[in-house]
């Protein structure tokens, strides 16, 4: 089930898929940035995937990955496959997967607040989790924590 | 003495010793003063705000089921609005989010109001003391904390107990009035001391005992004495008994050893028999010493192939 879908998302995007790793645990595809939107919709539409349950952002210091985790409900595969989109540290830009996949909206915001990666087109691009006026993005590597909010203490 | 010593079984620390009047006027006629009275009444109905933030809060519900029924202190009444509430249970992990909502809801709660922090969380910042960069490091940051119950989360017996520490303080709180500090309003921070230093009992069970030995102290320094004494004893008599075993040890080894100096000229069986072992097998012989006893079979197979004496057999018997 694996093997047909990435064969059908390296045909249907071509030069887009930028790596296939069948192997391991997590197989996934590693997608250019700029076309994720188009091979969501490619899996949506030819492999039978009907749901997004996981958005996660992770930051390696040199780089930020992005993971779409798609299931196949009616196929009855529950995590069947994983696009991976590596950003660059200094702008991490996406576009937004909300208005075709409605639970994208909050999982794009949650990786929005904690990691700080923006996604160009969402409706509501504001933070989830933490208080509006907070700053920076606590799951970065280079977070620095705050040592007062207003006014309450937070060192000890 | 202290007023705080004034304490009976089934009397309340802070009421004064009844005058005596007539007894059937007593039956009828409570003497007291009013602050007393609101005292009583307000400890005996403590509305608690229910603030379940996290997993404590799993506690303070099961606090108010059957099984341990907090009715018993008159505090089984939650509260949804903080308008009605005497007491906030802070029960949970407060976040830099939520304690602006906590400062608001204790701001509207009417006087006097207290504050029970329930759980690691919110006494010191709990497990995400360290690491965590979204928990308040303490409730107390954000409003005065009466009582502390630690635990992760406390059990149901422990948020009893703060009940009950809590009602310790509050009716604390007329004596405070009338005697230390006139210009006291509420039990603020530092108040739980007051109640701890003996403005009312913090462990009524210890003042019970006091007041029926007469002076716990020479008491308990007497059945240290007795004790010290005891064990010195027993000490003393342990030393001699280890003294004469070692004596008596002693004059054994100088009489074997005076026994088997003569016999050392003819060597003894085992000897005949260990001897030629270890020079004939010197592979053998430190297995034999590693397995002990459990590599008897093997030694006495190897005693019979040698042919050797029939004392090598029962030598090898004997040793298991």
């Amino acid at each position: 089930m694996h093997a047909e879908a990435y064969k059908t998302l390296q045909d249907a995007l071509g030069d887009a898929i930028e790596e296939v790793v069948t192997e391991g645990t997590q197989p996934f595809a590693r997608v250019r940035a700029d076309s994720i939107v188009e091979a969501a919709k490619t899996l949506r539409e030819k492999c039978g995937a009907d749901m997004l349950h996981l958005v996660t952002g992770t930051d390696f210091k040199d780089r930020f990955e992005v993971a779409y985790h798609f299931a196949g409900i009616e196929k009855g595969a529950s995590d069947f496959f994983c696009l991976k989109v590596t950003l660059s540290h200094d702008d991490p830009v996406l576009p937004t997967l909300a208005h075709d996949w409605p639970s994208a909206d909050w999982f794009e915001r949650e990786t929005w607040d904690l990691v700080g990666i923006r996604f160009e087109g969402h409706p509501h691009h504001y933070r989830i989790l933490l208080p509006e006026d907070w700053e920076g993005h606590p799951l970065r590597k280079d977070y620095e924590f705050p040592t007062t909010y207003h006014g309450i203490d937070c060192t000890k | 003495m202290s007023d705080a010593n004034l304490t009976r079984p089934g009397r309340p620390a802070y009421m004064p010793p009844p005058q005596r009047f007539d007894p059937e006027l007593e039956q009828t006629i409570l003497l007291t003063k009013a602050e007393w009275l609101v005292d009583w009444g307000r400890k005996s109905s403590l509305w608690p705000l229910g603030f379940g933030l996290a997993c404590c809060a799993i506690e303070m519900i099961s606090t108010a089921m059957v099984k341990y029924d907090i009715s018993r202190f008159g505090a089984e009444v939650f509260r949804a609005t903080p308008r009605q509430a005497d007491v906030m249970i802070v029960a949970g992990t407060v976040t830099h989010k939520m304690a602006p909502r906590v400062k608001r809801l204790y701001d509207q709660m009417s006087e006097p109001k207290w504050v029970i922090a329930m759980g690691a969380c919110t006494v010191g910042g709990g497990p995400y003391f360290v690491h965590g960069y979204h928990v308040v490091k303490g409730v107390d940051k954000v409003v005065p904390v009466d009582i502390y119950l630690p635990g992760c989360p406390p059990r149901p017996e422990a948020l009893l107990e703060a009940v009950m520490r809590l009602q310790e303080l509050v009716s604390a709180r007329g004596k405070l009035l009338n005697g230390k500090d006139p210009g006291y309003t509420g039990p603020e921070k530092g108040s739980v001391q007051a109640v701890m230093d003996g403005l009312s009992p913090a462990e009524p069970w210890k003042t019970e005992k006091a007041r029926s030995f007469d002076g716990p102290k020479e008491i308990a320094e007497e059945e240290d004495k007795k004790k010290k004494a005891e064990v010195a004893a027993a000490r003393k008599i342990a030393a001699e008994e280890k003294k004469k075993k070692e004596a008596e040890e002693a004059a054994k080894a100088e009489a074997e050893a005076a026994a088997v100096a003569p016999k050392e000229e003819a060597p003894t069986a085992e000897e005949t028999v260990e001897a030629p072992k270890v020079e004939d097998n010197a592979e053998e012989a430190p297995k034999e010493e590693a397995k002990g006893p459990g590599g008897e079979a093997e030694a006495g197979a190897d005693a019979e192939a040698e042919e050797k004496e029939p004392d090598a057999d029962a030598k090898d018997g004997g040793e298991s």
